[in-house]
């Protein structure tokens, strides 16, 4: 009952864990403290990381940052180990809002500002971490109108960053349509008029128009008509607006630099495909630049052409300008379009295959656009004064497989990743797999179970990343190769028809140090064989659920020779082997009689019957409700309980049987049903309110439980247990090896017997425990020669008399050294792990203890300090372990399709400054403490 | 009231008398309203206070004269006994195009164009109210404009949109909202353009009055044209400025002093009802509203989105015209899951006032502000809070509250009785009287007693089981 309420548990407690650490942000409103693995600040950092970095945030703003920040007491600390922070993206050129439906090809009434939801739900761009957006009118006419800074979530009255911003004018647009002014309704006094014309009409005039423009709203010239959208232009112009300029091609480029030469105010020019051309002009001309990639990989079946004038992709002009950069002007980057290209971490990493440098391209998401649209006080950086806009990444911001994990807009959360499958990628300086070392590798989890180990996996979109660093090493989780972990100090010997995997369901505090200590998988048996041998299980020590505890419900059968003759010992083995011999003919004679059958129904034989004489069989069975029983009925208004016996009969659903009064003088008739564990019983006494009824129901072996009615008027609590059970039927029951129609009948199960069959397939080890040469001997040759079984040997204290046997049958034979690891022979210090890993047998470490697994790692730190190698050790505490007891293809090593159980130490695991970082069993990292699944 | 006998004589003379249209002909005795109407023995819902059991309302010459337990009755007063009916001022539609002929012209900016033109007391919509408890229909153009037009109060009876209106139009309808084949962008700016050229127009109006007005003293031009502009503003007479740019003025506020041939003219200033479809649309509604000098007149009429936008509609003191649909249906982004929001809760917990609408599509109960109503209490609405947001805040927001929406004395006699509580959905409205005429009897409704006689149910099975 308490093994079922703590499993149950588990799962609970750990959902609540998600839970609380996803909403953790949500109660700390917009103050808090954030400390992350990295903190990127951007800003005059550029791309330089703050290990172990704090960001305090008071009120929706920044107040500090850095590594020895010390957090204030009142603050809610959200701790990332394994979280990147850096400052909300700023995408200087999105295409959020317009072009505006407008036909005047120069205005200044269109407002980009007007055209953007204020409670618009951006959270598919949040996701790609763009924060900040700069929103322009469109680039479809010669003047457009004015542009906007947004940011894209948070609460709707702060989402405008800057209302009326810069004008937009674009070069390259040309061939405006005429506008044509309907009057309501046409008449001979208001006639319809031809078309108003309207410039630019080719890419000639679209310079000279813009310069007319500037030059009649600089002079304040008057109009020759009534037009608000040139009169708004010249407003906004006189009012020093800044400009921005958009300019794909090197001509319009050129063009740009040309209008914007000589001007005092904020100024950028956007777009700029082709600025390879005219990279040092460009950088020369100390312009802001907003780098936009339009690039053409979203449609690799579509050819540039040969033509020089076909367009780039942009990331040749990004590396130009990276290259050409000199002055602090600053550069942003940008893309048009959707899909991967309104990425900027995409963007940003297409620029720097360009050649465009690291630190750069960090900076042209973050501060640089940040300064270009004049908000670089607001966001662009994470430093003190600044809105917090703030990223969590599970990696660095310019790695493409690293995810947004959460956003802050002004220190509220605007974004939280969907939890996700619980990949995890493991990535460290070494990864031994157990078969292998790998330098500078990668490791992918996916639903508990390994799914790719190399240089670079690939990384589901959702996927946790925990980057160990380059010190780092990884190994498989750690095999006790014998441990009764779970048996609570019950040191009786299990029978070979119980396994004892069921026991993996307790899943304690004890589960917990082990699995800390990187102990992943116990090969756990009973205290000591029974004398037919006992069930091993491959069990976790830490998950979620029956399937992800145990490893392997068979793993073995257990014997003994020990305090025995050898051939005795080795007879009674035999005796159990031959058993299981007879049992597993039994089925193999079904299962061909079976496959007879089928073969002839499908040929549309008559299976013919012999007439075969029933085997008879005896079985004894017990009733549930025949016997004597006390009973006991209770409740108001009976002024104590009344106690008495009552004798039950059962025969079929009916029940017979008499009731006597607690003096045992009355004795009164009872008659009722039994329907399921429903017992209804009618007492054959006339009251005046008829005859007393019981309903109860047999909750428990011998007791049940119920009411006890009299007419409407009373129900009392009726209670009764069995005090002598009645009569054991014995039935003979016939049973044949055919059933009508010829079908073969399958033999019973017999639980003790099963895993012998398994046993004599070769399919799991015996495991015996056997010390001197001559019963190590016995059971080499018993069960190694004569019936094909792998051995593993427990303890084997002399087993280097006889180690050329051992070795005859390697890839057959393991050995669980003995839980001392020194000790004297022939008055001498002598570690028999050391010897036999040293001479080549497949060797395992064992606990034969409980929650002593946990000094297993230590246990093969002395044997290393004995002379063992360390990757000697590593080995036998997993790949061997895991080879001996046929469970390699579940744990022992880093493979696809193994459990997840991955250690992460700071260096290698056996040297002595090595410390256990993280265990993760089955994909899910163990916590640090205990009680922190149920926090 | 309903009895079947009477029905039955009745179905007899439906083959003589005129077929249809049976609530016109309760209009067509408008002039011969009786003197005095007493409603006795019913439950009282007056809605500007609580519910009076066994009360009488007493009408006289159109207008509630008293309404009470106690009020003695006039020995020539035309009695209805309604014992076990209730009576609710008659409600309210403030805000719907379904009077007019077309939703919205062509063009975007119309603002000389007023309802009362294009009313048709033909169409089926105001039968269709009237038998509905509706009283007043503000009937306006739709969004689909930038300023679409005035409308105009009007009662669903009478033969001509003059015996239907309530008096001049006071709101124009303006959008922020995008009319259809523009955008956000363009119709802000068209907007702003529009009160922008008005300042223009008076400008050159004034310039041209002043120099109009030297011609005719004989003196030549002593100015520059800033000063010309200023001087000839006193010089605007009511007919110099054209109908468009009148109403637009109104709706400003009429800024300048008029002069017309017969002195000082005012013009009254127009309010707006501003159509919002997004939450978004609120902040650009009021700016406008408050840039132009309209704020104090202006109603929001809001799409089901616009709850989210409370806390600016709260701020900006302005009541509401809610949609006939009142959830909100929203789908994630990210999940893609779906989740509806009741929004009427949010306007009265934030203490909004609102007016709520009916349903556009007939076939469906919301048509019926009852049921708009009742769905409101259902989802946590205070009952005098939705109660009155089908009448008293309606007249208030349409500017009818000396007249319409509650029953108190020296309004309309404009009420509607109802066979049980209104909210309940088994009653049916048997009565409505508009200023004392009983213009509305379910017993005579040919539409409905032939829906009821001809359809296969039994005799009764349209009672009320018990």
């Amino acid at each position: 009952m308490t093994s079922r309420n703590k499993r149950g548990m588990a799962p609970i407690a750990l959902a609540c864990l998600l839970a609380i650490s996803a909403s953790a942000s949500s109660l700390a409103a917009d103050s808090f403290a954030i400390r992350a693995k990295r903190v990127y600040p951007c800003g005059d950092r550029g791309a330089q990381a703050i290990e172990n970095g704090v960001v305090v945030v008071r009120d929706g703003r920044i107040v500090a940052v850095g590594a020895d920040v010390p957090i204030p007491s009142d603050l809610l600390l959200i701790d990332l180990p394994d979280g990147v922070v850096c400052p909300g993206f700023v995408d200087a050129g999105t295409d959020l809002v317009g072009p505006h439906y407008g036909d005047e090809s120069v205005s200044g009434v269109y407002r980009a500002i007007d055209g953007f939801d204020r409670y618009g739900d951006y959270r598919t761009l949040l996701e790609t971490g763009v924060t900040t957006a700069s929103i322009d009118p469109g680039s479809h006419r010669l003047i457009s109108g004015r542009a906007a800074v947004v940011r894209l979530g948070g609460d709707p009255a702060s989402r405008v960053l800057v209302a009326d911003g810069a004008i937009t004018i674009n070069l390259g647009v040309f061939g405006a349509q005429p506008i044509v002014h309907v009057p309501f309704y046409a008449s001979s006094d208001e006639m319809i008029q031809p078309g108003r014309a309207q410039r630019p009409s080719s890419r000639l005039s679209a310079l000279a128009e813009a310069q007319d423009q500037i030059r009649r709203a600089a002079m304040g010239m008057p109009q020759k008509r009534y037009d608000i959208h040139e009169l708004a232009f010249a407003e906004a112009w006189r009012s020093q607006a800044p400009v921005r300029v958009q300019a794909r091609e090197a001509v319009d480029i050129e063009g740009a630099m040309r209008l914007l030469s000589g001007q005092q105010r904020a100024c950028c020019v956007v777009g700029l495909t082709e600025a390879d051309d005219v990279a040092n002009e460009l950088i020369a001309s100390g312009l802001p630049i907003v780098l936009s990639l339009e690039s053409s990989y979203r449609w690799p079946a579509r050819d540039l052409g040969p033509s020089e004038d076909a367009m780039t992709d942009g990331a040749e002009s990004a590396g130009a300008v990276g290259r050409a950069r000199a002055g602090d002007s600053p550069i942003a980057l940008t893309g048009r379009g959707q899909g991967p290209i309104a990425d900027l971490r995409m963007i940003a990493a297409l620029a720097m295959r360009g050649g465009m440098p690291r630190d750069l391209a960090l900076r042209a998401i973050t501060s640089a656009p940040a300064k270009i649209l004049g908000v670089e006080d607001r966001v662009g950086a994470i430093a003190p004064g600044r809105d917090a806009d703030i990223l969590v990444l599970s990696g660095d911001p310019l790695d493409i497989n690293s995810r947004v994990l959460r956003t802050y807009i002004a220190g509220k959360v605007a974004y939280e990743a969907p939890r996700g499958s619980g990949a995890l990628v493991v990535r460290a300086g070494h990864v031994w797999t157990g078969e292998s070392m790998m330098t500078d590798a990668q490791v992918l989890v996916e639903n508990g179970k390994i799914a790719a180990v190399g240089a670079r996996v690939p990384h589901p979109r959702d996927a946790r990343i925990i980057d160990a660093g380059p010190d780092a090493f990884v190994t498989p989780g750690f095999i006790d190769g014998h441990g009764h972990l779970g048996f609570e100090g019950d040191r009786g010997a299990a029978g070979p028809d119980v396994s004892p995997h069921l026991l993996a369901a307790v899943a304690n505090r004890e589960f917990h140090r082990v699995a800390r200590a990187g102990v992943t998988t116990v090969m756990q048996t009973s205290y000591g064989p029974s004398q037919a041998g006992s069930r091993i299980s491959a069990i976790k020590t830490w998950g979620v659920g029956y399937e992800r505890m145990v490893a392997q419900e068979l793993a073995g059968m257990y014997f003994s020779m020990t305090g025995q003759e050898p051939s005795q010992g080795a007879s009674r083995i035999k005796q159990a082997l031959e058993a299981g011999k007879k049992y597993e003919e039994e089925w193999k004679k079904y299962y061909d009689e079976l496959k007879k059958w089928k073969e002839a129904k499908a040929a549309g034989k008559k299976v013919e019957v012999k007439d075969e004489k029933p085997k008879e069989e005896k079985e004894e069975k017990v009733d549930p409700i025949t016997g004597l029983w006390d009973y006991s009925v209770t409740g108001d208004p009976l002024p104590e309980p009344v106690e008495g016996p009552m004798t039950l009969e059962l025969d079929g659903t009916k029940i017979t049987g008499k009731l006597s009064d607690p003096m045992g003088e009355a004795e009164v008739e009872l008659s009722g049903t039994l329907n399921g564990t429903s017992v209804r019983l009618e007492v054959e006494a006339d009251t005046d309110l008829g005859k007393p009824v019981i309903n109860a129901e047999l909750d428990v072996e011998d007791h049940m439980k119920g009411t006890a009615g009299l007419g409407d008027m009373f129900t009392f609590q009726f209670e009764a247990t069995r005090v002598e059970r009645g009569k054991v039927q014995i039935t003979m029951k016939r049973s044949r090896s055919r059933g009508k129609d010829g079908k073969p009948v399958p033999p019973k199960i017999n639980e003790a017997l099963e895993p012998i069959r398994m046993l004599l397939k070769g399919e799991i080890p015996a495991l015996v425990a056997a010390d001197t040469p001559a019963e190590i001997s016995a059971a080499l040759e018993l069960l190694v020669d004569e019936y094909k079984i792998p051995v593993v040997l427990l303890d084997a204290t002399e087993a280097t008399a006889v180690v050329e046997d051992l070795k005859k049958r390697a890839e057959n034979v393991g050995v669980v050294a003995p839980t001392r690891v020194e000790r004297m022979r022939d008055e001498r210090p002598y570690a028999e792990a050391v010897d036999l890993a040293g001479q080549g047998v497949r060797v395992a470490l064992q606990s034969n203890a409980e929650d002593g697994a946990r000094s297993l790692p230590n246990m093969a730190l002395f044997a290393v300090s004995l002379g063992m190698g360390g990757d000697a050790a590593l080995r036998a505490l997993t790949i061997d372990a895991a080879r001996m007891y046929r469970v390699d293809d579940h744990v022992g090593r880093l493979a696809p399709g193994c459990d997840g159980d991955v250690l992460i130490f700071s260096g290698h695991p056996f040297d002595a400054d090595s410390r256990l970082e993280r265990v993760i069993v089955g994909g899910e990292e163990v916590p640090e403490h205990y009680e922190e699944i149920f926090e | 009231m309903n009895d079947r006998a009477g029905g039955s004589s009745r179905t007899r003379c439906a083959a003589i008398a005129v077929p249809v249209l049976a609530a016109w002909l309760a209009a067509s005795t408008f002039a011969q309203a009786p003197e005095r109407v007493a409603l006795t023995e019913a439950r009282v819902l007056p809605i500007s206070g609580p519910p009076i059991e066994n009360a009488t309302v007493l009408i006289e010459r159109g207008k509630i004269k008293e309404v009470g337990r106690d009020v003695a009755i006039p020995f020539d007063a035309r009695v209805f006994k309604l014992k076990g009916k209730t009576i609710m001022p008659g409600m309210i539609n403030p805000d719907d195009w379904r009077g007019l002929d077309t939703p919205n012209e062509s063009r975007p900016v119309t603002a000389h164009l007023d309802a009362f033109d294009a009313i048709d007391p033909s169409r089926l919509f105001f039968e269709d109210e009237l038998r509905l408890g509706i009283t007043a229909i503000h009937t306006l153009p739709a969004g689909n404009c930038t300023i679409g037009g005035i409308g105009r109060v009007v009662r669903p009876i009478g033969l001509s949109p003059a015996e239907m209106v309530f008096g001049e139009g006071e709101f124009l309808k303006v959008s922020v909202s995008p009319r259809g084949g523009a955008d956000r962008i363009v119709q802000l700016g068209l907007l702003r353009e529009t009160f922008r050229e008005l300042q223009d127009y008076q400008d050159r109006l004034a310039e041209k009055r002043y120099e109009e007005k030297l011609k005719e003293d004989e003196k030549d031009i002593d100015v520059g044209p800033e000063e010309a502009k200023k001087r000839g503003r006193d010089l605007i007479r009511a007919q110099d400025i054209d109908e468009e740019h009148r109403n637009l003025l109104r709706l400003t506020g009429g800024k300048v002093k008029v002069l017309g041939e017969e002195g000082p003219q005012v013009f009254e200033p127009l309010g707006a009802f501003i159509e919002c479809a997004g939450a978004t649309d609120v902040g650009a509604a009021v700016r406008i509203a408050r840039d132009n000098g309209f704020i104090d007149r202006t109603v929001l009429c809001l799409g089901p989105e616009c709850y989210k936008a409370i806390d600016e509609i709260k701020e900006s003191g302005r009541p509401v015209v809610l949609p006939g649909n009142l959830v909100y249906e929203e789908t994630d982004p990210l999940t893609g899951k779906r989740s509806e929001t009741f929004v009427v809760t949010r306007f009265a917990d934030a203490g909004v006032k609102f007016a709520l609408s009916p349903g556009s599509n007939s076939s469906l109960p919301e048509r019926m502000l009852t049921y708009q109503a009742a769905r409101c209490v259902r989802e946590g609405v205070r009952r005098d809070v939705a109660l009155k947001a089908i009448t008293l805040n309606a007249a208030e927001i349409i500017g009818q509250a000396d007249r319409l929406g509650s029953i108190e004395a020296g309004k309309d006699g404009t009420v509607v009785v109802f066979s049980g509580d209104p909210l309940d959905f088994s009653s049916v409205i048997e009565m409505v009287f508009i200023e004392g005429i009983p213009v509305y009897n379910r017993a005579t409704d040919r539409r409905i007693q032939r829906l009821i006689s001809h359809s296969d149910t039994p005799e009764g099975a349209d009672d009320k089981p018990e």
